[in-house]
Parts: structure tokens; sequence; C-alpha cells
């Protein structure tokens, strides 16, 4: 992730100093006790504003950097929405991702979610995901990130894999939208 | 990869890199990784000394993407042919050669393994330069087995300082041959794109509608 966007230097200051370290401390320890076989690391250090799911060797890793970790707009919903749907792209079923063949597809992360993981979550920690309130965090950032093509598509049906563009996405979340059944890979960027 | 939101020039990098290494069956029905590795072994050793790193990517990824550089946006590429461009940490450069050396050659572990995939993480690095590929600069790549017992080997640059790749206006695009040691572009034969059968024609059934309106018309059935 060379590429991705950054939080800038105050916003990533101003977000240290609230109580924020202590709720991602408790978030963090509930899905270590929901899922003990990830390692989930919280990347304060590095601004970019985003979350990676990925395996360094047999160690299966979510790491959560401080852009997002941090980001002013988004709180304890959409983070444990963002840690789920990492965690998903480890153990979820189905389509595999076009980058990474040995992790699952955006949109087979993003059903595992907000199903098989959510109710795991709650189960083993207490912790409640509300989809709704996490959708309308992301928004925020996520939407006006979108390129503006991307962002008025004119594919309205979200059969198929919806993981490209933001708008399908979150409604297929809200719908509860099965990923497609194929093997293999969804979506290309090249 | 896993990011939590899409990094556009990333995905093209690292995608055009899986492709490119892929167990994809090709017009010939060898996989592309098996094709590389015929190019590698009987025309040109892409990875050794003689060769930049940033022209073997280009030549790599215009192969897949039949003539477009990669990435699509000439800001994020340039930046990306100036960090290949001997502006990685020495033992990074060199490690990315060996693995990939030893993925396309012959007589080694990795010689046989099925793809490769390509990935960028944010990880404390154990030399503590800005960069370290994964696992510890090694120049000998880790055969993994995945969830349907294919081997594979895993190619990580890991980035441990959090600031963006600099600008690099100057930076040639494309980047300069590497002169007498490149024979000829590498191949990368695509399977033709399978033809779709033409929809059904709906005019047929239109025209007869319009003909039998006039009809009705004429002979004044349709009031």
């Amino acid at each position: 992730m060379l590429f991705s966007d950054r939080l800038s230097e105050q916003e990533m200051l101003e977000a240290k100093g609230a109580n924020r370290q202590v709720l991602l401390d408790i978030l963090l320890s509930d899905f270590r006790t929901a899922f003990p076989d990830l390692t989930f690391e919280l990347q304060l250090d590095f601004s970019i504003i985003n979350a990676q799911a990925f395996a360094l060797g047999d160690k299966r890793v979510v790491a959560l950097y401080g852009g997002l970790a941090l980001h002013p707009k988004l709180g304890a919903e959409s983070l444990t929405f963002i840690i789920l749907h990492e965690a998903g792209h480890h153990l979820a079923k189905g389509c595999r991702s076009k980058r990474d063949p040995s992790l699952a597809c955006e949109c087979a992360s993003d059903y595992w979610a907000i199903t098989a993981g959510a109710d795991k979550l709650l189960q083993k920690s207490g912790r409640h995901l509300r989809l709704r309130a996490a959708l309308e965090e992301l928004d925020q950032i996520i939407g006006p990130r979108q390129p503006r093509k991307a962002r008025y598509s004119k594919r309205a049906s979200t059969g198929g894999c919806w993981a490209e563009r933001w708008t399908l996405r979150n409604r297929a979340l809200f719908e509860r939208t099965r990923p497609p059944t194929i093997e293999g890979r969804c979506i290309t960027y090249v | 990869m896993g990011g939590f939101i899409n990094s556009q020039a990333d995905a093209e990098i690292c995608e055009v890199l899986n492709k490119r290494f892929s167990d994809d069956v090709n017009a010939s029905g060898q996989t592309y990784l098996d094709e590389l590795r015929q190019f590698f072994q009987s025309k040109e050793n892409l990875f050794n000394n003689s060769h930049k790193l940033n022209r073997v990517f280009h030549r790599l990824a215009i192969g897949v993407t039949g003539g477009a550089s990669v990435p699509k946006t000439k800001k994020s590429r340039l930046r990306w042919f100036h960090l290949l461009k001997g502006n990685l940490p020495a033992a990074v450069d060199q490690a990315i050669r060996g693995q990939l050396t030893a993925i396309l050659s012959l007589g080694n572990p990795a010689s046989g393994v099925k793809y490769v995939t390509f990935s960028t993480v944010h990880q404390p690095t154990t030399t503590g330069d800005q960069f370290e590929l994964f696992d510890k600069n090694s120049p000998t790549p880790k055969v993994l087995p995945d969830a349907n017992g294919k081997s594979y080997c895993a190619i990580i640059l890991q980035c441990n300082i959090d600031t963006g790749l600099p600008d690099a206006a100057g930076e040639n695009d494309p980047p300069v041959s590497d002169g007498g040691v490149e024979k000829g572009p590498i191949p990368f034969a695509k399977p033709k794109p399978i033809k779709k059968k033409p929809p059904p024609k709906k005019s047929a059934k239109k025209s007869v509608k319009k003909v039998s309106k006039k009809a009705a018309k004429k002979t004044g059935k349709g009031k």
C-alpha cells in the first residue's frame, strides 16, 4: 500500500490525545479473544488510512494502521466492521482475491464479516456489530475517495462481485447479499 | 493484500505481477509462470545484475497489458520506476533478484511452485531500513502450500517508514532499455477470448407487429 492516502500530522495528534487508545485496546482485545488464530496488530506509527490482511510465513495478520484507527470520523462501530472484514480475508470461504489467492475476495470477506464473523465476535466477546452505524461512518470517508466515474455507476445490481464500487458494496452489506459462488477470482484492476 | 480501502496504483502493480506469475493457462496450454520460466531458462536471465528492476518490471507489465504501462497514473508510475531504479536498499534489490531467480530457474525447491503472489505491507523491518523483502532479505523464497494443495511463493515487500514515495518528475518513462542483454519482448500468449453468441433478434417480431398494425389500420379492424 505504497500509494495509500495518509491522515495529516495534526489529525493524528488530535486523535491520539483523546481516549482513542483505550477504545482501540478494548476493541483489539475482543478480537483476540474471538479469533485467537489470527494476529491483530495496531500500527499507529503509520498514518496511512487503511487496514490490511496479509500472511507472513505461517502468521496470519490483521493490521490496523494509524490513519484509520485514529480517523476523527470513525468510531467503534466502523472500526469493528473494518477489523471483521480484514479477518474475513483470512477466514471466509468462496471466491479469492485477485491479488492474493490465499485471501478471500472483498465481497466474500464482507459477507463473512456481517454474518459468521459478527456472530462469533458477539458469542465470544459480547461485542455487537451495529452495521447501519458502521456504514454511515464509513460512507463519510470512502464515498468522497471514490473516483468520480465510480461514484455514479450505471450498474445497479449487486449480483456478482460488488467490491469495486463503494455504493454497490454499501448496498450489498445492507441487503446481506451473498457473494458469488464461483471458484477463483472476482474483480480485476488491470 | 487485502487492503480495506482500495489503493489503485498498488492494486495495479501487484495484480499485473500476480497475473504474469500465475498458473492461468496461456494460448499454448502452458501456465503464464511456466511460459516465463521457459523464456528465463532458454533466452534471458531477467534478474542478473545487467538488468535494472524498473526496466524488467515495465517489460513484464506491458506483456500482460498488451502495451499499456503500469500503474496507469503517470505520477504513481514515475514514483514506482524511481524506487525500482536503484533506490531500494541494496540488500532488498539483491533479495528480489535472488528470490525470483530461484523461482524461474531449475534445480531448487521453488522451481516447481505453481504460482507467485506479490504484495506490499507496512511493517517494522528487522534491518531498520525503509524497505525489506520478507523474510529478512533472504534470497531464498519460502515454498508454501495453499488451501487447494498447490505450492506457491509469496514475494512481500515490507515498508517501515511512514512517508509516501518521493515524486520523480524527471524519471524515464518508459525506463531506458538494458541494451544488448534484452532478447526481445517477454512472451505472454493470451488465449483467444471466447466468442459470445449474439442475442436472438427481436426486430423480426417487432416488424411483424408493425405490419399487422398497419394492416389493421388499412382494413379498419383497429378502430
